[in-house]
């Protein structure tokens, strides 16, 4: 399977790092241990090579790949975020990182990477064509009649940042609200777009912003009046819905039977999200979800905003 | 205990049962007094198992009375088996008139913590009732029986058909 | 194990604006150590806690949102937060005027801590 170096090579290597870690030689033996399928080996010669070279950009670029190829989407960030504090200018780095964040949602991370490596290796087509992935979802255009739903021939096996790469079907990835619906107006902030008119659509003013992935309005069922809620290309918001009911019910009988007043929000921390859930007026629930990682007081603003545009929807306005 | 008591007893306490039910989210529940007699009962679906479980508690609440005398350590305030799905709490209260027992078993969608706390709240309502407020005068050996088979009567009264064990 | 889990509370009970922290059993939902504000019941905050601790992680899993690290409850008169899992949850209850960046970042600590 491999056409890496003879063993004869790969002795050699292993014996110049076995006398000296700090060698440089660590990246083509971990590159080779990745080239014969030994994931585990490459990843401890890469570690401990840089453990004596924090400053190794291969090395990170390596581990970066090495962890992709382990499913470990996050580590490779990790790992492309500390390249390009190195290199600023490293393609393959913001390359990763505009992948990555495209992956997640967060569109505006994901343009920021991809216009700098763009910059960087102008006309490069993995980055060209998800560019043009971000902008429709961005609604910045309208969608090409090819409707290319993201082959992944175009991009090195390696650096998808997604393990199964940025497709187009990013609508695929957590969803932010915008809908993948091809003749959508441009999401406008503010709700001055004609989406609102679709419940489903009626926070959409929301979704441009990253790392937001969706909203839902519930009445005192659980059942869903308007929003939507993607999760892996998967709409979710009715079964989020009718969970999220109970935990409510709980923090609102938790509230009262501490005598504490009552409950005005509760924001969830998972592994894989962060949402809000606010009362409104008649036992109606708001229901925020913003990317792990996001930052709590931009959650709690991002609330506040999507009950304004709930109790909008409930008055009529949109 | 004559059977027209029996019968306002299970009455008044129908609402305190349920309300402990559904705020400790146990999934059967028992109130029996020290002599074995059920007062209350939810969750249970045949008389058989109602006093069986109710004689057992008496049972289990006397001697572990008594193991709380011989060692010191005074009264107790709960007893509680935690099973692989299931968990049972026997907690005894006392009331003006007698000492009452409840008998919760719950499951994963409570906690031991959660019993305990809706019990006390139980327990508050159940004294503060005026059933329950005044020394009762004692009872026959001989009446005894026949108020322990008016109470399963009441408590099996076709309206509570259809409930779960 | 109980000296973490008396520097635990007192680091947290320290913080400005806590009323009440508590180490808490999740499964049995009762209190494993507390520093109490005046007139609050360890055992029922515990019992509550972990109850609703129970529940939003239920749903929180049966949404395929993955697990649940920390929840707070906003009142009207604060907020509590719960972090942690099995076995232990931490529990702090605070005003409202209380830092809550610096609550965050103790009770994440003290999960760290108890792990």
């Amino acid at each position: 399977m491999t056409s890496g170096p003879a063993i004869a090579d790969l002795q050699r290597l292993s014996e110049e790092v076995a006398r000296d870690p700090g060698s440089s030689s660590f990246l083509p033996l971990a590159e080779a241990y990745r080239r014969m399928g030994k994931t585990q080996a490459a990843l401890r010669v890469c570690l401990r090579g840089l453990e004596r070279s924090p400053g190794h950009v291969g090395g990170h670029l390596l581990l970066a790949r090495l962890y992709l190829e382990l499913g470990d989407r996050e580590r490779a960030a990790d790992e492309w975020a500390v390249v390009v504090r190195i290199d600023p200018d490293n393609f393959d780095a913001h390359r990763g990182l505009g992948f990555f964040h495209l992956e997640r949602g967060e569109l505006s991370a994901a343009r920021r990477h991809l216009e700098r490596a763009a910059r960087i290796r102008p006309g490069e087509p993995t980055v060209r064509e998800a560019l043009g992935v971000l902008r429709r979802r961005q609604g910045h255009e309208a969608p090409r009649a090819s409707g290319r739903a993201g082959t992944n021939a175009s991009v090195p096996a390696a650096d998808r940042a997604p393990a199964d790469g940025a497709r187009e079907a990013g609508a695929a990835t957590a969803g932010n609200g915008a809908s993948p619906r091809g003749s959508a107006p441009p999401a406008t902030p503010g709700g001055g777009g004609k989406a609102g008119r679709d419940p489903s659509r009626v926070f959409e003013p929301l979704g441009a912003e990253a790392p937001y992935l969706g909203g839902l309005l519930l009445d005192s069922k659980g059942l869903v009046l308007a929003g939507s809620f993607r999760t892996d290309g998967t709409e979710r918001g009715e079964m989020l819905g009718a969970v999220i009911g109970a935990a409510a019910e709980e923090a609102a009988r938790t509230a009262a039977l501490l005598s504490i007043g009552s409950w005005r929000g509760i924001l969830l921390e998972t592994d894989r999200a962060l949402l809000h859930v606010t009362p409104l007026e008649r036992d109606l629930l708001v229901l925020t979800a913003a990317a792990r990682g996001t930052p709590v007081g931009w959650m709690l603003r991002a609330a506040e905003r999507t009950a304004k545009l709930a109790r909008e929807f409930l008055e009529g306005e949109v | 205990m004559r059977r027209g008591d029996m019968a306002r007893l299970n009455e008044v306490l129908r609402e305190p049962m349920r309300v402990f039910v559904r705020e400790s989210r146990a999934h059967i529940a028992l109130l029996v007094n020290a002599s074995g007699q059920v007062l209350a009962q939810h969750g249970f679906v045949g008389r058989y198992q109602v006093m069986n479980v109710a004689a057992l508690a008496a049972a289990a609440n006397a001697s572990a009375r008594v193991l709380a005398d011989l060692t010191g350590a005074g009264r107790w305030q709960y007893l509680h088996h935690a099973g692989r799905s299931r968990q049972l709490f026997l907690a005894p209260f006392s009331t003006p008139s007698e000492e009452l027992i409840l008998v919760a078993i719950f499951d994963e969608h409570s906690t031991l913590g959660l019993v305990e706390l809706f019990f006390q709240r139980f327990a508050d309502e159940v004294r503060r009732l005026p059933e329950f407020s005044e020394a009762l005068p004692p009872v026959s050996a001989a009446a005894f029986e026949g108020e322990l088979e008016a109470g399963l009567d009441r408590i099996f009264a076709p309206q509570q058909s259809g409930e779960e064990t | 194990m109980s000296d973490v889990v008396s520097a635990t509370l007192s680091r947290l009970s320290r913080v400005p604006g806590v009323r009440s922290a508590l180490i808490v059993d999740a499964e049995a939902g009762v209190p494993v150590a507390s520093e109490l504000g005046e007139g609050t019941s360890g055992e029922a905050v515990a019992a509550l806690t972990a109850s609703l601790f129970q529940r939003t992680e239920r749903a929180a899993r049966d949404a395929a949102l993955g697990e649940l690290g920390l929840l707070q409850l906003e009142t009207d008169e604060g907020y509590v937060v719960v972090a942690g899992g099995r076995p232990l949850l931490v529990v702090v209850i605070a005003d409202r005027d209380a830092q809550l960046g610096l609550i965050r970042l103790e009770t994440d600590r003290a999960v760290e801590a108890l792990r």
